[in-house]
């Protein structure tokens, strides 16, 4: 090498630089100048311009010829089997409890279902006090004044439900009124009524909403149609 | 009216699947010149692209735009194909032995050059099995680097971003994978 203010070894350390434009004008001057007296830097920056050159080529033919349709079409059927993703505040939280009760369902033993049932019950109390201020009819959109009917629980209060629960569904009673029945233990079976502030049938499960008049806690009620999957909670 | 990146992201967190679509379609081919180059395997790729493509959308409401969308997707995709060449390693070397080794890219990347010139596809053929087989001898980082830099155009913050990790790190990966490359096609001559 032959330049006055850059060595070989210099100019390999600024060569990846000098390629990528991010020298200062000085450094640059500098790479150009050694360039000029080095043929073998020269040869070698040369090679590196080459090389370059030769892998854009070579992946930008390859990644041309294919048929890229596919993707799109693969993407797309992935995303029509995910829930909506517009939905309401309501919705957030039944889809995200299902999702958090399907694994409690996989990790614990049958047996141990009711005081997964009686957590589940504390953690909605604390996601409802978290997310309070809004009524009822705020979080559920599309029910109607109709659906907001009496119905018959054949329950103790909501929070023993949840633990002693064993299969409750929400049906339609003769009438058509919608009722709310739920199969419980024979030692606590009393009946209750209580006004739903919501009732919502969707996606393969029902939620109602209420609130429970001596305490005035709220409850959430979703039952899913495989019945039993998820019991009252407050 | 074409919408910006930022836009068309905040349509498809409120459930607007054309908007994601236009996303897809804008990004798929860059995407999958950088994982082609990491997997080598037109087949794999294109799947890891899809893959990418559906873990964004399912973390998309997750997407502050702290960085760019497109380099957010690299990063997914980096990540997806890193993981699969280390589970794939051993394979992908058998598979390399017996085509790309032979001069047989068509069979190694799944693409057809019907309709060229022939003595342009057995040159073309040649070319890109050489180049090919000089990257798969990288390390996936090392290849990762390299694609995102010399195919992609990326700078080093943006390489950087993708891969989580500092600029200087960025910056020696590419000069030793360069000079890997370079030595590996020379040898080929």
């Amino acid at each position: 090498m032959n330049g006055a203010a850059m060595t070989c070894a210099d100019f390999d350390q600024k060569l990846d630089r000098y390629l990528d434009h991010r020298l200062s004008s000085g450094e640059n001057s500098s790479v150009r100048d050694h360039l000029k007296l080095c043929t073998s830097c020269r040869a070698l920056a040369t090679a590196q311009q080459e090389c370059q050159a030769l892998l854009l080529t070579a992946v930008t033919d390859v990644v041309t010829a294919v048929d890229v349709s596919a993707i799109w079409t693969g993407v797309s059927a992935a995303i029509d089997a995910e829930p909506t993703r517009k939905h309401g505040w309501f919705q957030d939280q039944i889809r995200g409890l299902r999702t958090w009760w399907d694994g409690i369902r996989e990790t614990v033993s049958f047996g141990h279902t009711a005081w997964a049932g009686a957590a589940a019950a504390a953690v909605l109390v604390t996601m409802f006090t978290i997310g309070g201020g809004e009524t009822g009819s705020d979080r559920v959109a599309g029910s109607s004044s109709t659906e907001t009917a009496a119905i018959e629980r054949i329950a103790s209060t909501p929070s023993r439900l949840a633990s002693r629960s064993t299969s409750p569904s929400l049906q339609r009673s003769r009438s058509g009124t919608r009722v709310a029945s739920v199969g419980v233990s024979s030692n606590t079976r009393r009946r209750s009524s209580v006004r739903l502030d919501k009732l919502e049938t969707s996606t393969g499960h029902t939620v109602a909403t209420w609130t429970q008049p001596k305490t005035n806690s709220r409850v959430i009620w979703v039952a899913s149609d495989e019945v039993g999957a998820m019991g009252p909670m407050h | 009216m074409e919408y910006g990146d930022a836009e068309l992201v905040q349509q498809a967190q409120g459930g607007d699947k054309v908007a994601f679509k236009t996303l897809v379609e804008r990004y798929q081919r860059r995407l999958l010149s950088v994982v082609i180059g990491m997997v080598r395997n037109q087949d794999d790729a294109g799947e890891l692209v899809q893959e990418t493509f559906i873990r964004a959308y399912r973390n998309l409401e997750g997407f502050k735009g702290d960085s760019s969308f497109y380099t957010w997707i690299y990063r997914i995709a980096v990540n997806l194909s890193i993981d699969f060449q280390r589970k794939e390693r051993k394979r992908t070397t058998i598979e390399f032995d017996e085509t790309v080794a032979l001069g047989d890219t068509e069979a190694a990347t799944g693409i057809t050059s019907q309709g060229r010139d022939p003595f342009v596809q057995v040159r073309n053929r040649e070319l890109v099995g050489k180049v090919f087989q000089a990257i798969e001898e990288l390390t996936p980082n090392h290849r990762a680097v390299i694609m995102l830099r010399e195919v992609e155009g990326l700078s080093y913050e943006e390489i950087a971003d993708v891969l989580g990790c500092s600029m200087g790190t960025v910056m020696s990966r590419l000069h030793y994978a360069r000079k890997q490359l370079q030595a590996r096609l020379a040898e080929f001559g």
